[in-house]
């Protein structure tokens, strides 16, 4: 299975090459599968920190006013060199980094975000 | 200068009924040096210094740990992150003053992208008018 969701994410790195990066994630927070095009990235250390990471935004969000709290759908994050992205789908979290570059907004990340989710939710068979 | 940022947050806030609590970080400092809350027993449950130890977390010591270069370079150049939820965003947006990031909590009634553009306009002409 996780092998079909690899086989997906370097497909769509074909058709989108500003694509950086595409991992899959479990409801923990755990990486499952990724395709980065760093060139010193280092699976190990981002795994761990995304994990890390996972626990805060969990801790952040159940402290949140009741008006506008609730679970988590869409994390996103602009800098000047990129855009990521990631979408929450069921027991998976799936995240797109891409070039920061003039055409590509950030309505234009979300439409690319769901369709990957839908081919990946396809290979995954949800 | 605060004190303008905050006439233009407390008459913006009257403007958006779906504009729950505005937060200004000093990215700097490490302190909050504004909060606005529609209503009060929102209070209850969260408080300014969660805002700024989620910030920190993602941004700075997303730096740190980042062992790439790539990542450690594209996280100096933040501009802004969501989280969107069930019931409503919460947005982290680095504004025209530096080393201030705003956090603002608006309801799902309020379009993001109009949110941020309302507010990047209001807070433009505070500091075009303070140069």
């Amino acid at each position: 299975m996780l092998n079909e969701v690899l086989k997906v994410f370097e497909k769509i790195k074909q058709e989108i090459p500003q694509i950086l990066g595409l991992a899959l994630f479990d409801r923990d927070g755990f990486m499952l599968v990724s395709l980065m095009d760093f060139p010193d990235y280092d699976r190990e250390s981002t795994a761990a920190f995304h994990a890390d990471l996972w626990q805060e935004i969990k801790k952040f969000i159940s402290v949140l006013p009741e008006e506008i709290d609730g679970s988590l759908k869409r994390l996103s994050m602009e800098l000047d060199m990129a855009y990521l992205q990631m979408k929450v789908v069921g027991e998976y979290g799936i995240m797109v980094a891409i070039k920061n570059e003039k055409e590509m907004g950030a309505g234009a990340l979300r439409e690319i975000i769901d369709e990957i989710t839908r081919r990946v939710l396809k290979a995954i068979g949800e | 200068m605060l004190q303008e940022i905050e006439n233009v947050l407390k008459e913006l806030m009257q403007e958006i009924p779906g504009c729950r609590f505005l937060i200004l970080i000093d990215t700097r400092r490490k302190t909050i040096a504004l909060e606005l809350w529609k209503d009060k027993t929102s209070r209850n449950r969260v408080s300014g210094k969660d805002f700024l130890h989620i910030l920190d977390y993602v941004v700075l010591r997303g730096q740190e740990r980042a062992r790439n270069v790539f990542m450690r370079k594209a996280l100096r150049g933040f501009r802004e992150l969501t989280f969107e939820l069930e019931r409503g965003y919460v947005i982290f947006t680095s504004i025209p003053f530096d080393n201030f990031v705003m956090v603002s909590g608006i309801t799902k009634e309020v379009k993001p992208g109009f949110w941020k553009a309302l507010l990047n306009e209001k807070l433009r002409k505070v500091k075009n008018a303070g140069d």
